[in-house]
């Protein structure tokens, strides 16, 4: 693939890779950031891109690593725990229910809801994005939509979440 | 509840112009190039490839619906295996299996009818069914994607739970909605009929075998058993299986007991993935270092005590014991490892050995993987007790560790990584192995108190001194590297800065 047409899936992909970070992120600076690095890289390494179709998935996984990068960096020192890549999410008023939601879960729930539901990959895809398993992705769906159901219907300030 | 892209915030235009300036700036040639090295890392993307050279059939016809199971050789060793549901427009209860493609085919396309249908709205559904498993071997450990009660069905906890388990995926088909599962490494297929339904027996050249059940009551079950499941097991399990429909009101009068709620399947978009194994390379962006010199890096003896911050307080490690079984924990924590981790241990306690294959990849489609060496990594428990105090009192107190593989070198630390010998001197693209390590397990952190609170202490009085113990899983070999770092639970392949402030301890055996 050349830069141009690279460059041209990128301005396409852009609403998606958006969601993808605000998967994973909170604040738009984050996601803004996590993009950037993303696209700098996506065209570094354009190079070692192999088949032209499968360069939005590369894409997609580069921005999934930066986002996850940016969350580490985000930790100080008394409060190190980047292995749960939690975010302290609080809802406000300008989301809607259903990402407040989705914000609720962990982050591995919420990187596979968006990916399978909203961005429409199939689970092999998530599954190499995400660096795990075909198995696991699946489990992750069933779970992060009971989990969902339950915040919706009982509210997302349900102490009994 | 409907998942829509508009539930999701809307990018600002501040962030649209960014992208839009970022690559016209690449493609002008004019970015500035600033990326420091980084560690490289390989992935593979290992996708089905074409090339379809037989199509079996079996088709169901039921009261009201079609339901159609089909399984596609893709190369040698490849399977595709599709469901599909449409309404039976002749009805009739007659069933008919099929064996060519252009049969096949008619058969589906005599009831079909197109649909649209909305992907979200099939995701909204709550399906229930109740399901009955009249033959379950005892030993085996069975994991759901959704809920269910396993009162009639078996779920042991003292079960080689690698080895011998089932994991069941339960969906519901509609019509117009194809279901797909591509297979590789595929080594034989055997289709049989289960009450109900038709079914696809699946091996696969690890061992692992799925079963593809299609019902004519419009779902699907998918059963993965390790391969320490056999296949005269599996095909009786899924012959004693009976579905029925079931509602909401049923199951939840009856406790949820064998009633389980069952996910629309939702065809994704069309699939961009197609072709052969490719490699895709990634670049961290953060440096990572992986040596530094002797002065950067503070490290304590086991007993010395060193702050690990004013809030924290002090800590020193205390006993560090290597052991080849569980002895060395108290009940409470024996009880909690084993029901986290039976496959650890073997029928006399002991910790189980590393088998380990190095295999050349095959592409799981026209090729199989080959084994090229193995050998057998004997396993240690390493346990580490840490004492914590605080002088000015602490609540809600979170202790952490993580044992690091670090090779002394004469004028710095390097980080090990832990391959075995063989490992080094063979060439392989992937391990095949009963249970692969390529870092320190952490079985658990018990506070002395209880184990399930994990690395928690609620409250620490001023100038009060507390114990906390952590047990690893490691390979023999790697002994002679371990120091542990007492910053952060997370496993590291770089010194981090946190370590790099504070210092480890020195546990090398």
């Amino acid at each position: 693939m050349n830069k141009e047409a690279f460059g041209k899936l990128v301005i396409d992909a852009q609403e998606s890779l958006y969601r993808v970070a605000k998967s994973i992120l909170y604040s738009d600076e984050d996601c803004k950031d996590a993009i950037s690095e993303a696209i700098t890289k996506g065209f570094e390494k354009l190079d070692t891109l192999k088949k032209d179709r499968f360069a939005k998935t590369w894409l997609t996984r580069i921005l999934i690593n930066e986002c996850y990068d940016i969350l580490r960096k985000s930790k100080n020192v008394e409060d190190i725990e980047a292995h749960t890549y939690e975010l302290g999410y609080e809802e406000t008023e300008n989301y809607s229910e259903l990402y407040d939601a989705i914000m609720k879960l962990e982050a591995d729930y919420r990187i596979a809801i968006v990916l399978y539901y909203i961005e429409g990959y199939r689970i092999k895809e998530i599954a190499t994005m995400v660096d795990s398993t075909e198995s696991a992705i699946k489990k992750r769906l069933a779970r992060a939509r009971e989990k969902l159901r339950t915040y919706l219907e009982g509210g997302l300030n349900d102490e009994n979440r | 509840m409907k998942i829509d892209k508009k539930d999701y915030p809307k990018m600002s235009d501040d962030i649209r112009e960014k992208i839009k300036q970022q690559v016209e700036n690449e493609l002008s040639d004019n970015a500035v190039k600033t990326r420091p090295v980084a560690k490289r890392r390989f992935m593979r993307y290992a996708v089905a490839a074409l090339a379809g050279t037989l199509l079996v059939g079996t088709t169901v016809y039921a009261a009201s619906k079609l339901i159609s199971i089909t399984t596609e050789k893709k190369g040698e060793y490849g399977l595709e295996t599709k469901v599909t549901v449409s309404e039976n427009a002749d009805n009739g209860d007659e069933k008919e299996n099929v064996d060519s493609q252009g049969s096949e085919n008619a058969a589906v396309d005599e009831g079909t009818t197109e649909v649209l249908y909305d992907r979200y709205e099939l995701m909204n559904e709550e399906n229930y069914v109740h399901m009955d498993i009249s033959y379950m071997p005892e030993d085996v450990y069975i994991q759901w994607t959704e809920d269910v009660a396993t009162s009639k069905l078996h779920s042991y906890s003292e079960t080689d739970r690698a080895n011998r388990s089932m994991t069941f995926y339960m969906w519901r088909i509609h019509e117009g909605v194809e279901y797909t599962n591509d297979d590789e490494y595929v080594v034989k297929t055997e289709e049989f009929e289960v009450p109900g339904g038709t079914a696809v027996l699946v091996e696969l050249d690890s061992g692992v075998k799925k079963v593809y059940m299609a019902y004519d009551i419009g779902y699907v079950l998918d059963i993965w058993a390790q391969p320490g499941i056999t296949k005269a097991e599996l095909i009786n399990v899924a012959k004693g299986i009976s579905l029925e429909v079931a509602t909401k009101e049923e199951a939840e009068e009856a406790n949820n007991k064998n009633y389980m709620s069952a996910p629309a399947y939702v065809s994704p978009f069309e699939s961009v993935q197609e072709g052969s194994i490719i490699y895709v390379e990634t670049e961290d962006e953060i440096e990572r270092r992986t040596t530094v010199a002797k002065d950067e890096l503070k490290v304590y003896q086991v007993g010395e005590e060193f702050e690990i911050s004013k809030q924290k307080g002090n800590a020193k490690v205390t006993r560090v014991e290597i052991c080849d079984d569980l002895s060395v924990v108290n009940k409470d924590v024996f009880d909690f490892f084993q029901g986290e981790h039976p496959d650890f241990i073997d029928e006399n306690g002991k910790l189980r050995d590393e088998v380990v294959s190095y295999c050349k990849a095959g592409d799981g489609v026209n090729s199989l993987d080959e084994v090229v060496a193995t050998e057998t990594i004997p396993v240690k428990l390493v346990y580490i007790e840490v004492e914590y105090t605080s002088d000015t009192g602490a609540s809600e107190m979170s202790f952490y560790g993580n044992l690091m593989l670090i090779n002394d070198n004469n004028d710095s630390y390097e980080i090990y990584e832990g391959l075995s010998p063989l490992a080094r001197s063979t060439e392989y693209d992937v391990v095949r192995t009963n249970y692969y390590r390529n870092e320190p397990d952490e079985i658990y952190f018990y506070n002395g108190n209880d184990v399930w609170e994990k690395n928690h202490f609620e409250i620490m009085q001023a100038g009060e001194t507390r114990t906390a113990s952590f047990c690893y899983v490691v390979r023999e070999d790697w002994l002679p590297y371990m120091y542990f770092d007492i910053t952060c639970a997370d496993p590291t392949d770089y010194f981090r800065q946190t370590i790099l402030d504070i210092g480890v301890i020195d546990i090398r055996q």
